[in-house]
């Protein structure tokens, strides 16, 4: 499998730029059928998701597969969104069951760092090793709402409502995972780790 | 006085400002005092913006053909499944005619009742006359039903169809 | 009238005229008689048919007090049998809210399969997907049992396919009253209520559907097929569908 397009790591701040991708119009019509459309939708979403795939699952191959995933869900439950809610709630929330009930498709990676760098074509030079090892061995249901709010930059009440929790069960689960990752990077500072 | 455990679980509301008035006041008296828990205290601060900070590679350029070839499979194959029903319903009213309306029927219908009364008490149960046209009728009706089975089932798949 | 729909109590008005439209309807279909194989009336609570005129009555079964016997109305139409409201509500009870009570318990007992399940069926041609399934799962389980009758091959098996695909279809209407229940709320823009409440207001449809006189059958034949046909298309809703991929190790 070729590495693709995949040298140049992507800064989250050009994703506020994108934050007046998804028109109203656009999701009707790809919700009307227009498959034209859709593939629109798709390449206007398609780095987010993939950011988000990458980040929680830190291998590009099964996040290239979380990521195709989502958006067939995406189509096959666009015909049921309410255009009068706002559409990116609603789609972070299925973008969140998707990945909750996914099932890796190979064995996981053993999350060594050498590992990582064993395939230098595959992973971009991690610019926060340390964060990038704690995130990994955080619980997937404290990482989920982690990068929901700080990598894709969804609010509070977007988090809540895609996680179906109320905002003070966010806030405190935020804060625990938060605590948690804190502990993970004092311990690697201790042991000596870059 | 705070302890430093105590403190150490306060620090993340506390640098978003979530704390209590008075707790908050605590919170910074201790760390005026104890070097250890400031550092926990600028990491816990870091921490968002090193968060916000991660960089992912952008995904494959294939990633939109991918896509829309497992959204177009999907629709060929639900459009495919439908038209299966066909030969489906041919074979099935096919059987029902050969089987010269409902005696045979009932006499498989009661024999099927009686397998679940009689669960495992093993009497032979009665069997209308075999016949080689209606066993390859029923094989091929088996057949296409799980082959059209499967094709349902790989559509409702989470999983695209297409690898 | 929007704001009457928001109350919470709406969901009870809503409720309690399902299973009153449920009795009338069981009482219009016992009456009617058993010209057509009508699932309730009869299935357990037994015959009806009542002597109005010559002094012997025929007893009700599991009735030593003959309640029903008292309460019998003269048929408005010529050729119906007598009204037994006692006996449509037993029946209601018995058959109806059995089976509801029995569709519940699979919700409460197995939640996040059944979510994983009606997400499916709410999703693009779920519910056409649910519905061929379930016609070409009976189509394929009478052509294999017949098949396996008549080449006395695994004949222990069939038994035991029926009981679970008789299990399948619990587990599948379930799911559709869960379904029906939420497309209730929708559409109908009632306020947020416990999910089984929803629930069950979904299965008083489908078991007022399954109660009217002669398309009722259908009806309720319909609503099992599709069940069947869900449970067995996301393998009783669990996350993964059917696959290998966990064997692969």
């Amino acid at each position: 499998m070729d590495a693709g397009a995949a040298t140049q790591p992507l800064p989250v701040t050009d994703f506020s730029r994108a934050h007046a991708f998804a028109s109203g119009e656009l999701v009707r019509e790809a919700g009307g059928g227009d498959l034209d459309a859709f593939e629109e939708l798709v390449r206007r979403l398609q780095r987010r998701v993939y950011g988000f795939a990458f980040q929680h699952l830190r291998d590009p191959h099964e996040a290239q597969d979380l990521t195709q995933e989502i958006f067939v869900k995406l189509f096959r439950n666009l015909g049921r969104y309410d255009s009068e809610r706002p559409f990116e709630p609603w789609f972070w929330k299925l973008a969140t069951n998707a990945t909750i009930n996914y099932r890796r498709k190979r064995v996981p990676l053993p999350s060594e760092p050498g590992e990582e760098a064993a395939d230098p074509g595959a992973t971009p030079q991690a610019h926060d090793p340390a964060l990038i090892e704690a995130l990994a061995q955080l619980d997937p249901s404290y990482r989920v709402p982690v990068l929901l709010h700080y990598y894709a930059d969804l609010s509070l009440e977007q988090v809540a409502a895609a996680l179906s929790l109320s905002v003070p069960a966010v806030k405190s689960r935020l804060h625990r995972a938060r605590g948690v990752l804190r502990n993970s990077l004092a311990d690697a500072e201790e042991l000596g780790q870059p | 006085m705070i302890s430093c455990p105590r403190v150490r679980v306060l620090l993340e509301a506390y640098a978003d400002g979530d704390l209590a008035a008075d707790d908050a006041a605590r919170v910074r008296a201790h760390l005026s005092t104890c070097a250890d828990c400031r550092r926990q205290h600028d990491q816990a601060v870091s921490l968002p913006f090193r968060l916000r900070a991660l960089s992912s590679p952008a995904p494959r350029a294939s990633l939109v053909g991918d896509v829309m070839r497992a959204v177009g499979a999907e629709r060929a194959g639900y459009r495919r499944s439908w038209t299966l029903l066909v030969p489906e319903a041919v074979l099935a009213a096919f059987i029902l005619w050969y089987l010269s309306g409902f005696d045979g029927l009932s006499s498989i219908a009661s024999g099927v009742f009686g397998d679940l009364l009689s669960l495992g008490s093993g009497s032979l149960p009665h069997l209308p006359p075999v016949d080689v046209v209606l066993l390859v009728a029923l094989i091929a009706l088996v057949v296409v039903a799980a082959f059209h089975l499967s094709i349902l089932v790989r559509l409702a798949a989470p999983r695209p169809a297409h690898e | 009238m929007s704001e009457l729909r928001r109350r919470p109590w709406a969901w009870l008005v809503l409720i309690g005229v399902l299973a009153v439209a449920g009795i009338f309807l069981a009482v219009v279909d016992i009456s009617m008689g058993g010209k057509w194989p009508t699932p309730f009336a009869e299935a357990m609570v037994g015959p009806t048919l009542v002597q109005q005129d010559s002094g012997k009555a025929v007893t009700l079964r599991f009735d030593r007090n003959r309640v029903g016997e008292k309460i019998l109305f003269a048929p408005p139409f010529a050729g119906f049998d007598p009204i037994s409201p006692y006996q449509a509500l037993r029946a209601f009870l018995t058959n109806g809210a059995g089976l509801i009570l029995l569709a519940l318990a699979a919700l409460v007992a197995f939640p996040t399969r059944a979510r994983s399940a009606v997400e499916r069926l709410e999703a693009r041609h779920g519910a056409e997907i649910a519905l061929g399934a379930g016609i070409v799962m009976v189509l394929l389980t009478l052509a294999a049992t017949t098949l396996l009758r008549f080449t006395l091959l695994f004949l222990g098996v069939v038994p035991l396919v029926l009981l679970v695909a008789l299990v399948a279809a619990l587990f599948g209407v379930a799911c559709i009253s869960l379904a029906i229940g939420r497309l209730i709320h929708r559409r109908l823009g009632l306020a947020t209520a416990h999910p089984l409440v929803a629930a069950l207001a979904g299965a008083l449809v489908v078991f007022d559907l399954a109660v009217i006189p002669y398309a009722g059958v259908f009806a309720l034949a319909a609503v099992a097929m599709a069940g069947l046909g869900l449970a067995v298309v996301t393998r009783f809703g669990s996350s993964g569908g059917w696959t290998f991929v966990d064997l692969n190790f």
